[in-house]
């Protein structure tokens, strides 16, 4: 779908957007209409080794015909057998049609659909053992061989159109009316295994690598280490263990679907593959007036009502083999006193699980949002400049569609409305020193509602909410110097942004507290600061050299709260204890740097270089080892304090890419060629990015330890276009 | 106007540059408040050991000690229970759950909230939170094993620390079994000598440690081990067996390559124990235990304390391998008073194991026979190399009459090979 959205209006940072208010960190507003597509047919084929393998587009254009009409249509497919990563299938259809009438001077119409049927399998990520083990930086644990075939457990299968009906009506000369309706719809959804009273069937679960048996027991480490380094098959799932496994498990349930005295019998499957499915339906309405005041000033105003469900529950994919599964809360079994805690939905009590039905959890996210926002324009020969400010009501709120056993009451039906009013106001101009010279500035300062997300403590369970909920402040502004001459063209911007007051929720087990809970943080603030440089010399007719420096500070700017509620019994197991996070770096590269340069034939050829290079890349943190608990009798004289506290930093790394480019004209017909290569010196030690587990043990960090990514290696992609 | 414009600039973007790189500098990361051990606060063993004065302490003061792990669970000799020693003594430490600590682990113990107590006279530190209470400092510090003899062992001095023994061998009568039952995972003491102490000490090995099926070994020479105490009887616990070597000649110059194949001493106070039968072909009269001196024996007499009655009961071993073996020799002492027949020795070769003896055939060998009085007598060496087959029987015949009947007793049962 690449060719039908590369119509973009891309505005980076803070500015006067063209279509809506926009937000923080830009806005990228595509434009459908089949008017501003160019008029030709345009195939293209390219070979890749990256994600997918092959991918083929086509995409037409009639372009402005004389009856008023013009039509755009385009169709792809991007798919693979296994992508760059052992397992993992692609197979991603997508669709675009739009058709835009004129139907007098002043009105015309436009409807777009564009959706794109995604089914792909994913890539896990592993300790540094695992991968050490293995000796493959893209081990993926997430597949292994049945009858033969590489089966994944965790295939993603999304599909949500989306449809806009669009009117534009140039009211005069001076003023325009846009009105779209947009309308999406489909389903999300991701699978994974699950498993009920039998061992964790990941390959790769702590307890089945030989660090666990490190010093406690040799003999078994050296099993283990044997078996990974000289079993391919090791250190992927087992299906026809699980298979196995489920054929002997053979179950009597009784009262089973809720009626007494109903006795179902059969194999009830232990392990199981469940889809996770994220549906979702959404309207949105969107009206905005612009008119020219003058030959200087320009005012728009307009309202957006977007109403959004979201469709959250689980559904049973596959039995691997078994009749049915129990669809009851294990945890909940084990740990609770009465059999109708560990239900699922007490209105379905006992129930029989069989591919197709929905269990485990399902409620629904309804978060609907109403604004309304005004901005104006001014263009003088020195200075242009935009003022705006919104306000937008925001309501959430959970409906739940099963009855949780262990919260009968706080899990069925609608729960209570979560409303937020939020503003905000923006500002910016551009200052024209010269025509080479000019300075730009913007500022905004606005608050967010928390999203639905992060604002219940397990919304699959029940309707509580983070306590404390509050909107998150966010202060932003940027400055910045552009230069422009014949020869060379560059850019120097310093920006600040702070956010204040955010909310997170997690949830995980905790090994200290033994059980499974809810993790809350309020009074997050962030601050993303740095400046960016970026520089483009024209040294000759055909050559040109390129090069961008950004050095930034993405950190934690404040000591959260924690909250920590055990997600069976909503027990409050820790009441608001600090996190000290003050200045620990978020993930992401925070400083990078590239050169490229760039010859251009006047053949119509062309090829180029780039070498990048990244550094000051900090693992995501786990907030908990930076707490009191955390150092539980820990003296600044014992070594494991300053391994709790450290934030790892990743090496430094550099890359070069090359780039060529060939078109040819033949009669009416342009053939394009162009190459990529990423990586060229198929580095694969790169690590691009990682994360601290949540589980961990303050004693002994090597039990949980961290999960890393690795860059690609050596990567291609190869396209072949035809136009006409 | 403009040039003014310009110089500001630059001055304003210079300045940017300055806060951005600066800032970098500034910001450290965050920390919680972290304390230094309070001062006074680290104690040593052997002061913590003399904090126990016969009553229960619960440790409720800041104090921590450090130490190194000499003994662990991983060979299964242990059980939620390890060792720990610092210059100054050792220490056993037991805990609630298994694991988490390792031989050469050197560590912090967090002594609040901890428990010092006694077990069978043995000072023990009970850690109630092992994840709070233990904070690893390195791993692979290992202690050298304190050198000493039995009587330095005899003086409670070295309890809980990790010693080593040089001229020490295994007890003869504890020969032929192995280190504990590993198939009733019964725990076995085994007493242990030297060359010249009267007092020996006890090896104590629980039948779940990963070495308690392997036969004792019959030599002479050095051994490492964890010493404690059991209501005043010195215990030694084994850390694995590459810390015994007892491969030399014995204190008495014999072989240490023996390898018994029965060494029936009726300590453990039973007849049949180890697959021994009794089979009574003629009479009410049976073999049962004695005891004289603390020693256990095997008896036997047709006299009920007022009259004999007509006998002829066996005492029959359970069935002997000695196919591979060179030399096998078969001894015992006996002893006897009174008047009637004498005890007979049969050895077969066609034996059952469970029917009586008159369905097989037995050959009777001769041995020296006690001299009656009680006079103990050791039975010479019995030589069963004509009988190297895989199933021999060893049986013991007393008889007697109405009118007399002597009683036997038997100890020491061996059947040994060089």
């Amino acid at each position: 779908m690449n060719d039908a959205t590369r119509n973009k209006v891309v505005e980076s940072g803070i500015t006067a957007n063209q279509v809506n208010y926009g937000g923080i960190g830009g806005a990228t507003n595509i434009i459908t209409r089949a008017s501003s597509y160019r008029k030709g047919v345009k195939a293209t084929y390219s070979l890749t080794n990256r994600s997918y393998r092959n991918r083929l587009m086509l995409i037409a254009s009639t372009g402005m015909m004389e009856n008023g009409v013009a039509v755009t249509f385009s169709g792809s497919r991007r798919w693979s057998q296994e992508g760059y990563v052992q397992g993992t299938f692609y197979d991603a259809w997508s669709y675009f049609f739009s058709a835009e009438k004129k139907i007098s001077e002043a009105h015309s119409l436009s409807f777009t659909i564009f959706g794109a049927p995604t089914v792909r399998g994913k890539q896990s990520v592993a300790t540094q053992e695992a991968y050490d083990l293995t000796d493959n930086h893209y081990y993926n644990s997430y597949w292994g061989y049945q009858d033969g075939e590489k089966r994944n457990s965790r295939v993603s299968n999304y599909h949500k159109p989306m449809m806009m009906l669009n009117h534009f009506w140039k009211i005069d000369e001076k003023s325009k009316l846009t009105t779209g309706y947009g309308y999406s719809f489909g389903r999300g959804g991701s699978t994974a295994l699950n498993w009920y009273n039998a061992q964790d069937p990941r390959p790769d679960y702590y307890r089945y690598l030989p660090s666990y048996y490190d010093t406690k027991d040799p003999d078994e480490y050296n099993r283990l280490y044997n078996l990974w380094t000289t079993n391919d098959d090791y250190g992927q799932l087992n299906w026809d263990f699980l298979y196995f496994a489920n054929s002997d498990e053979y179950d009597r349930i009784e009262n089973a679907d809720g009626q007494d005295g109903n006795t179902v019998e059969g194999i009830r499957s232990k392990y199981i593959i469940e889809e996770r499915r994220n549906d979702h339906s959404r309207s949105t309405i969107n009206s905005q007036y612009d008119r020219d005041v003058n030959e200087h000033i320009k005012v728009s105003a307009g309202v957006n009502v977007d109403l959004y469900k979201g469709y959250h529950f689980k559904e049973m994919s596959d039995l691997l083999g078994g009749d049915f599964w129990l669809d009851v809360d294990q945890f909940a079994e084990r740990d609770l006193p009465e059999w109708e805690d560990a239900q699922s939905d007490l209105n379905h009590t006992n129930n029989i699980i069989e591919v197709g039905d929905r269990f485990g959890y399902d409620y629904t996210a309804n978060v609907n949002t109403y604004s309304l926002y005004g901005q104006s324009e001014f263009t003088y020969s020195k200075v242009d400049g935009y003022l705006g400010a919104n306000a937008t009501y925001t309501e959430f709120w959970r409906t739940g569609n099963m009855k949780n056993g262990k919260f009968p009451d706080e899990s069925y039906g609608d729960s209570e409305k979560q409303q937020f009013i939020n503003y905000g106001v923006k500002g910016g101009a551009t200052y024209k020193i010269t025509g080479r010279h000019i300075i730009t500035a913007n500022g905004t300062f606005l608050t967010r509602a928390p999203n639905f997300r992060n604002s219940y403590l397990s919304a699959r369970t029940r309707d509580h909410v983070v306590e404390g909920l509050t909107s998150e402040t966010i202060y932003s502004g940027d400055v910045s110097y552009h230069f422009r001459s014949p020869y060379i063209k560059g850019r120097l911007t310093y920006y600040y942004t702070e956010f204040k007051d955010g909310v997170s929720v997690r949830s995980f087990y905790h090994d200290d507290l033994r059980t499974f809970v809810n993790y809350s943080m309020t009074g997050i603030d962030k601050l993303h600061t740095g400046m960016e440089l970026g520089l483009e010399a024209k040294v000759s007719p055909t050559i040109t050299l390129t090069g961008m420096a950004g050095t930034g500070e993405f950190i934690y700017n404040s000591r959260p709260e924690v909250t920590i509620v055990a997600d069976n019994n909503s027990e409050v197991l820790v009441d608001s204890k600090t996190v000290y996070i003050k200045n620990f770096r978020m993930s992401g590269p925070q400083t990078v740097g590239s050169f490229g340069a760039k010859y251009f034939s006047p053949k119509y050829w062309s090829v180029g270089a780039s070498i990048n290079y990244i550094d000051n890349v900090y693992i995501n943190i786990n907030p908990e080892r930076r707490t009191d608990d955390a150092l539980n009798r820990l003296y600044v004289e014992d070594p494991q304090p300053d391994m709790l506290f450290e934030q790892q930093r990743f090496h430094d790394y550099y890359t070069i890419d090359l780039f060529g480019y060939k078109s040819w004209k033949i009669k009416d017909y342009y053939i394009n060629v162009s190459v990529n290569v990423n990586n060229l010196l198929n580095r694969t030690d790169i690590i691009t990015g990682g994360f601290e587990q949540y589980r961990y043990n303050a004693k002994d960090l090597n039990k949980f330890p961290n999960k890393y990514f690795y860059m690609y290696g050596r990567t291609y992609f190869v396209n072949l276009s035809f136009r006409f | 106007m403009k040039n003014i414009g310009k110089t500001n600039l630059v001055i304003l973007l210079a300045g940017l540059i300055l806060l951005q790189f600066s800032s970098c500098v500034k910001r450290e990361f965050d920390a919680p408040p972290i304390d230094n051990i309070p001062e006074g606060s680290i104690i040593t063993i052997d002061s913590l050991r003399s904090m126990y004065q016969g009553a229960d302490i619960v440790i409720d003061t800041v104090m921590s000690i450090y130490a190194t792990v000499t003994a662990d669970e991983s060979t299964g000799n242990l059980y939620k229970t390890a060792f720990v020693q610092d210059t100054t003594a050792g220490l056993q430490l037991t805990y609630p759950y298994s694991g988490g600590l390792y031989q050469g682990d050197s560590v912090r113990i967090s002594l609040e909230g901890c428990l010092l107590t006694s077990y069978g006279g043995a000072i023990q530190l009970e850690l109630i939170h092992v994840d709070s209470n233990i904070v690893k400092q390195f791993p692979g510090q290992q202690i050298e094993p304190k050198l000493v003899t039995l009587p330095d062992l005899l003086t409670y001095e070295y309890e809980g620390q990790l010693i080593k023994l040089e001229d020490v061998e295994i007890a003869s009568s504890e020969l032929g079994q192995t280190w504990a039952d590993a198939d009733g995972k019964e725990s076995r003491d085994i007493t242990l000598t030297d060359c010249s102490s009267t007092q020996g000490v006890v090896i104590r090995t629980s039948g779940y440690a990963k070495f308690a099926d392997e036969m004792l070994p019959g030599g002479k020479g050095s051994l490492i081990a964890v010493a404690s105490q059991y209501n005043g009887a010195i215990q030694l616990t084994l850390r694995n067996l590459d810390e015994v070597m007892l491969d030399s000649n014995r204190c008495d110059g014999s072989s240490p390559n023996v390898v018994f194949f029965i060494n029936k001493n009726f300590e453990d106070g039973s007849i049949t124990s180890g697959g021994w039968v009794t089979k009574r072909v003629v009479g009410t009269t049976d073999w049962s235990i004695t005891e004289f001196s603390g020693n256990s024996m095997a008896k036997v007499t047709n006299w009920n304390g007022s009259v004999n009655s007509e006998s002829d009961v066996w005492l029959i071993s359970p069935a002997l391998d000695l196919s591979a073996s060179n030399a096998p020799v078969l001894s015992f002492t006996n002893i006897c008073n009174y008047t009637g027949a004498n005890l007979e020795l049969y050895i077969s070769t066609s034996y059952d194991g469970t029917s009586l003896p008159d369905a097989a055939n037995w050959t009777q060998v001769t041995f020296t026979l006690s001299s009656g009085s009680w006079a103990e007598q050791y039975s010479g060496d019995i030589d069963l190399s004509p009988y190297k087959v895989s199933s021999v029987y060893i049986g013991f015949r007393y008889q007697g009459s109405t009118s007399d009947g002597k009683t036997w007793e038997l100890d020491d049962i061996k059947v040994m090979d060089n």
